[in-house]
């Protein structure tokens, strides 16, 4: 990790992309918690965002240990847990006694990560804001 | 430190630094708030910092490599260490991270910074007078 003001703004900027990919599966669980079709086969199945803390292995400067340096995702989980089952015998994916397998998103739960992920984002914002704020006092050195 | 500015500068500038990498530190444990098992890192600094200020010994002059060097330490041998917190957990996913705790502290860190550098083109600025003022 070099100490510098554009490696804050490159690590806030890894959790702004990692913020707004959660996001976007969130939008797609959120428009798919009706979909009973899908390419695979039955209902739609609700997709987690897995991140992890991007490791750099650079050339120390200031840590002995591995360099760290924002965060990434690194895969897209599928929720497994049994789909919610609706009796509803007229809809044609009903099955023999009348229930549709319907996906296993949560609308409430993801609203709830929603407001996570945009609370998250704004963190990063702030952040880089405060960077900024930082690289102007810098530049300021030295003007009478 | 000889030379044309005191150790005022060089402290400031080291410090600056420190306070620079603790930012990064900062906008590192806010970037991983949802990585499940991540433990949050902070610099540690100023305690080495003030011990060496403190220096027990002066530094004893040596003008051959055999010389015995004494335990002085200057200030341009303290490295800012990044330590990661271990032992805490704050949520279910093994992150401990407090985003409340790190906002506030980033936050902080940041004007502590624009304070010295304030505080440095100020320093430079006393200097600009002295020599203007030479005849």
């Amino acid at each position: 990790m070099n100490s510098n003001f554009f490696g804050i703004m490159d690590i806030s900027g890894s959790g702004l992309t990692a913020e707004r990919f959660r996001m976007d599966i969130i939008a797609d669980n959120i428009a798919n918690a009706e979909t009973t079709r899908t390419p695979e086969g039955g209902p739609y199945k609700r997709k987690v965002p897995i991140f992890a803390e991007r490791v750099e292995n650079s050339i120390a400067n200031y840590l002995s240990e591995a360099k760290a340096a924002g965060v990434r995702v690194i895969g897209i989980h599928e929720d497994n847990s049994p789909p919610r089952l609706v009796y509803d015998p007229t809809n044609p994916d009903a099955d023999a006694n009348g229930y549709v397998k319907m996906p296993n998103v949560n609308v409430v739960r993801e609203m709830v990560d929603m407001i996570s992920a945009q609370r998250a984002y704004e963190a990063n914002i702030s952040v880089i804001s405060s960077a900024r704020s930082m690289v102007r006092s810098a530049l300021d050195i030295g003007r009478a | 430190m000889k030379g044309l500015f005191g150790t005022d500068v060089n402290l400031l500038s080291k410090a600056m630094d420190v306070s620079l990498l603790r930012q990064q530190v900062y906008a590192h444990n806010i970037a991983n708030v949802d990585t499940p098992h991540y433990k949050r890192k902070f610099v540690s600094f100023e305690e080495d910092l003030r011990q060496a200020l403190e220096g027990e010994d002066l530094p004893m002059k040596c003008t051959n490599s055999r010389h015995i060097r004494g335990t002085y330490t200057s200030i341009n041998d303290i490295k800012p260490r990044i330590v990661t917190e271990d032992e805490t957990t704050l949520r279910n996913d093994g992150n401990n991270v407090d985003i409340d705790y790190e906002m506030v502290q980033a936050e902080k860190n940041s004007l502590r910074y624009q304070a010295m550098s304030t505080f440095l083109s100020r320093t430079f600025g006393r200097y600009g007078i002295v020599v203007r003022n030479i005849t």
